[in-house]
């Protein structure tokens, strides 16, 4: 991204009018609704790579995880506790 | 929800533009949401102040407003496979979609027409037009309540149009009317299939009972039907 694409990001009228806590209780809800049993830890780690903007392999290389523990983050199905490290601080505790 | 899968995504290529959320979430990446309302919320919450003005509603409180872009964010999500780049802007393609998502909220906090006549007043109480769960299930109450509908089931049945493909036709007449861009898409997942082939499936279904109808006379009174048009 270029420094002017940057700015014009930066710019109040640019501004979301959405915050990422509303997406993130929206997408737990879904992740419930789909049989998910942590959606919240699911949420949280979908808002950091949403926001990150990687794509999953590329994001678990970033954070030093196994794809498919990033996967099953994802789907709701660890619980906080059991995330490796570097995904658990990046879900707050209950 | 099923888990992300992975994307082809370019590292070297701007993964906030509209083409590359678009990709993601038409592959079901569900995280590119937060990129979508956050990059492009703005945009999409615009579609939906524009709609807001049609329905007479001049202003919005920010709750509101941030709860109708995320529903349309949501609308998107599932319509992202439909989208093809180079067209027009996703929120502008779908704004029949997000249009049904603001429609739903005005009818919500509307105040009831009723509201002069007290329920003691009513000779009946009203019945929600659809309670079953499935289509097929208020169209088969339809049919035995409603001689229309069931002269719709019968012009099917000479038109060799079975139940399944006959509600599946009401589905897709159901979708355009809500503003869905691509019933097909929406549709093929729903019924287990491909588009081409739902778009087939509506076709035959339709041209079927078309003839039935402007052959037939006993089903003359149906020619003026949108489901045969």
């Amino acid at each position: 991204m270029n420094g002017a694409a940057a700015a014009r990001r930066r710019h109040p009228s640019m501004r979301a009018p959405v915050d990422t806590a509303a997406v993130q209780r929206r997408v737990a809800t879904t992740v419930r609704a789909a049989g998910g049993d942590h959606p919240e830890v699911a949420a949280s780690v979908l808002a950091v790579r949403g926001t990150s903007g990687l794509v999953p392999d590329a994001f678990a290389r970033r954070a030093g995880v196994e794809l498919e523990v990033l996967r099953r983050a994802e789907a709701g199905e660890i619980s906080r506790d059991q995330l490796p490290g570097s995904l658990r601080r990046m879900v707050p505790p209950e | 929800m099923s888990p992300a899968p992975a994307s082809p995504t370019e590292p070297s290529v701007d993964p906030f533009t509209v083409e590359a959320i678009m990709a993601r979430l038409a592959a079901g990446d569900t995280a590119a949401i937060f990129a979508l309302a956050e990059h492009h919320g703005h945009r999409i919450a615009g579609v939906v102040r524009r709609q807001l003005r049609t329905c007479g509603v001049e202003s919005v409180g920010p709750d509101d407003l941030q709860s109708l872009v995320l529903d349309a964010c949501m609308e998107l999500h599932g319509v992202a496979r439909a989208w093809r780049p180079g067209g027009a802007l996703p929120w502008w393609w779908a704004q029949g979609r997000i249009q049904a998502v603001v429609n739903r909220w005005v009818g919500v906090h509307a105040d009831p027409l009723e509201d002069h006549r007290s329920r003691a007043d009513r000779e009946v109480e009203p019945a929600a037009p659809s309670v079953e769960d499935s289509l097929v299930a208020a169209f088969a109450r339809l049919v035995a309540e409603d001689p229309r509908v069931r002269l719709v089931a019968e012009a099917a049945r000479a038109a060799k149009v079975d139940d399944v493909a006959l509600v599946c036709l009401l589905d897709y007449q159901i979708q355009q009317v809500q503003g869905d861009p691509s019933p097909a898409h929406t549709l093929a997942e729903r019924y287990g299939t491909t588009p081409d082939a739902m778009r087939q499936r509506i076709c035959r279904g339709r041209r079927r009972l078309r003839q039935v109808v402007a052959t037939d006379p006993r089903f003359a009174d149906l020619s003026e039907l949108e489901l045969v048009a």
